[in-house]
């Protein structure tokens, strides 16, 4: 038997009400239960409840596991973004910037300077993808808003700020030159990730 | 999957070889594929199969096409270049290990080459 589009929305109702967030993997196992009932036929509801209720735990589990393995990727994907001359370019930008305030003042009033161009770009990267996510409900797993190396950039940052300003110029202007060039290639892994998947998932 | 590090171990292997045969394949084919070929001895659940194809997919070694078959989305994966180049040398590394294991297993004492 060949499932309705009706039957189709209750599958990935059901998934997304045991927690599979992210639209494509969502997807996947969407088409995977779809096949499998529709192989095995009987009563589509039954079916799907006897399904999600002995498969709940399994199913979570795959979803974390997938996660992690499509975000493992997103983030090996930032650091190729890095490498791209445009970033290179990016880096000495900031770090002559840095360089320019610090003729301008101490070192640890650069740093703030530096920190809150940090925390501005970092806080439009969260609120585009939580905007995503909540708002249009469009959110994929490899198309991550990297809010947990932000959020160790962010701490880092926070507790050795001070002993970084301590060490003179030269480490200001690397460090925060780094940090907002790392912070852009993620905006821009972001971005490219998630027109490719919106192009998939259309 | 079966619960044998032995198995788990070569699932990698056994997607991109199926892969290489077949072209372009989804999860779902792929778990019946395994079975048929092995007459059921062997069946991958999709709690081994999927993070295995999004790991292989972020490596570089899965292209993905995505199409609209009956009401729904499916994602179907083949080998990229690299991958292909990458499933030659697993293979070899495969067989290379079951021969190994082959020499072991059926190693028969030689008393005159004992220590």
């Amino acid at each position: 038997m060949k499932l309705t589009p009706e039957q189709i929305t209750e599958i990935d109702k059901a998934l997304g009400k045991i927690g599979i967030a992210y639209l494509d993997i969502r997807c996947e196992l969407t088409d995977h239960v779809a096949t499998q009932l529709e192989a095995g036929g009987g009563d589509f509801e039954a079916e799907l409840n006897r399904y999600i209720k002995e498969n709940k735990k399994s199913l979570r589990r795959t979803n974390r596991k997938m996660f992690f393995a499509t975000s493992a990727g997103a983030y090996a994907e930032v650091f190729k973004t890095l490498t791209r001359p445009g970033f290179l370019i990016a880096f000495i930008a900031f770090f002559g910037l840095m360089q320019l305030l610090l003729q301008f003042m101490v070192a640890e009033n650069a740093g703030r300077i530096g920190f809150f161009i940090f925390c501005i770009v970092s806080l439009y990267l969260s609120v585009k993808y939580l905007f995503r996510a909540f708002y249009t409900r469009r959110s994929y797993s490899g198309a991550v808003g990297f809010s947990i190396f932000s959020l160790v950039i962010l701490y880092t940052t926070l507790y050795a700020g001070d002993w970084l300003a301590e060490s003179g110029n030269l480490a200001v202007s690397v460090y925060y030159a780094l940090i907002n060039t790392v912070t852009f290639a993620m905006i821009a892994t972001s971005e490219k990730q998630y027109k490719l998947y919106k192009s998939r998932y259309v | 999957m079966k619960n044998s590090p032995l198995y788990k171990g070569s699932l990698n292997t056994i997607i991109m070889k199926l892969l290489e045969e077949n072209g372009r394949m989804y999860g779902y084919e792929i778990t019946q594929k395994v079975k048929l070929i092995t007459n059921g001895e062997l069946s991958i659940t999709e709690g081994a199969l999927y993070p295995a194809l999004h790991k292989l997919e972020a490596e570089g070694l899965l292209d993905v096409e995505v199409e609209r078959v009956d009401n729904r989305m499916r994602k179907y994966y083949k080998l990229t270049e690299n991958g292909e180049k990458e499933t030659v040398n697993r293979l070899a590394e495969l067989e290379e290990f079951i021969r190994n294991m082959q020499t072991l297993v059926n190693n028969k004492p030689n008393p005159d080459l004992q220590f």
